[in-house]
């Protein structure tokens, strides 16, 4: 194998090519663990941070179907997305920016796994819409961590992808001994991520095997394959995969309600290409 | 679709992405067709930019190199229904856009 799989789980405990990213999270959680601090509070110590405050409120506004425009402070996303959500999206708005223009793919497809989310779970009447959009922007942070923290070794994972026409994530099984799934699980412990991120991050390819909640993970596995369907899937993950039969069980889908969705989906794709 | 200064505005164009006044009221939803009437009274409200609708039509070649890469990124989904269907609505959507 390429990694040693427990050197890189250590290597993740220290994350030293995230450095601006522990402090303000782990601040997060202290304070929202603190019940004499309120909403509002946690919404200023995030708010006097202007450049961060300024990514997070814009991807609200990228990410998040029906609410452009309208979230305009972090105490107003704090009561409207709730704080699971804005973490996730404080790690985002961090991890991403870390990474160098050749992976802005990878971030572009997030995104707009992240609206195939929400506008599937409009059009279905999901509950939890922005959860399940929160779990679509993160479902391949395993995969940007990995690019960071192994950049060489994971370039070797990705030509091995391609030579042989495989997904990524079997690439990185066979080079690896692990998958960015894990990768994705790993963190969720680290950061301190509820289930209900954490389960469809992990089981976003095998929605078939999730535990609860299953229906984030069907609802991000059928956003991830449309996403890559019309295109908007990056280097690293641009393969539809076969959709296991857990998907039309649990999901009323039918071809009219996929062509609606292809039509919504490239419309809003491209607001985030002219960005 | 592509975003354009109201100045740039003319009739017939369609409204891709609804326009919305501060409160988030949308006034004018997408697909809408412009008319004279309608761009004044934006330009009253002092709109500054809009999307429109905009025909992006691409030759032969360009199809089938488009054609190609999508059959790439189905190729791991003979054998599923649903993946079949939903490389056929990504192909005649390509199909739709040969000028």
């Amino acid at each position: 194998m390429l990694l040693d799989k427990d050197q890189f789980q250590k290597k993740l405990a220290k994350l030293q090519n995230l450095p601006a990213f522990p402090s303000i999270l782990d601040r997060f959680n202290e304070m929202v663990k603190d019940p004499s601090i309120s909403m509002s509070q946690i919404g200023d110590v995030i708010g006097q941070d202007q450049m961060l405050s300024l990514k997070i409120l814009k991807l609200i506004n990228s990410a998040f179907y029906g609410f452009p425009g309208r979230i305009s402070t972090i105490t107003h996303a704090l009561v409207l997305l709730g704080y699971d959500v804005v973490k996730g999206l404080i790690l985002s708005a961090t991890v991403f920016e870390e990474m160098s223009n050749d992976w802005r793919e990878l971030w572009k497809h997030s995104l707009g796994v992240s609206k195939a989310c929400g506008l599937i779970c409009e059009k279905l009447r999901i509950p939890d819409a922005e959860e399940i959009a929160m779990a679509g922007l993160l479902h391949d942070i395993g995969k940007v961590v990995l690019i960071l923290e192994e950049p060489v070794i994971y370039g070797k994972v990705q030509m091995g992808a391609a030579k042989h026409d495989m997904p990524i994530e079997l690439a990185e099984q066979k080079l690896l001994g692990f998958d960015h799934t894990e990768v994705a699980s790993w963190l969720c412990d680290r950061w301190h991520l509820p289930q209900r991120l954490g389960v469809p991050m992990a089981y976003h390819h095998h929605p078939e095997s999730s535990k609860n909640p299953q229906m984030h993970s069907v609802v991000v596995f059928l956003a991830d394959n449309v996403t890559k369907a019309v295109g908007a899937g990056a280097e690293v993950c641009s393969k539809v995969m076969p959709m296991p039969a857990i998907v039309t069980d649990m999901l009323n889908i039918n071809r009219a309600f996929l062509e609606q969705l292809v039509i919504d989906l490239e419309r809003e794709l491209q607001t985030i290409s002219a960005d | 679709m592509r975003k354009i200064e109201l100045t740039q505005a003319q009739p017939g164009d369609v409204l891709a992405q609804p326009i919305e006044n501060n409160k988030g009221i949308v006034l004018c939803g997408a697909g809408t067709e412009l008319t004279q009437t309608l761009i004044d009274r934006f330009e009253r409200m002092e709109i500054i930019s809009l999307w429109v609708e905009s025909n992006e039509s691409i030759n032969k070649e360009q199809f089938e190199k488009m054609k190609a890469k999508v059959e790439q990124r189905f190729s791991l989904v003979d054998a599923c229904p649903i993946g079949q269907v939903l490389k056929e609505i990504v192909l005649e959507r390509l199909e739709s856009r040969v000028g």
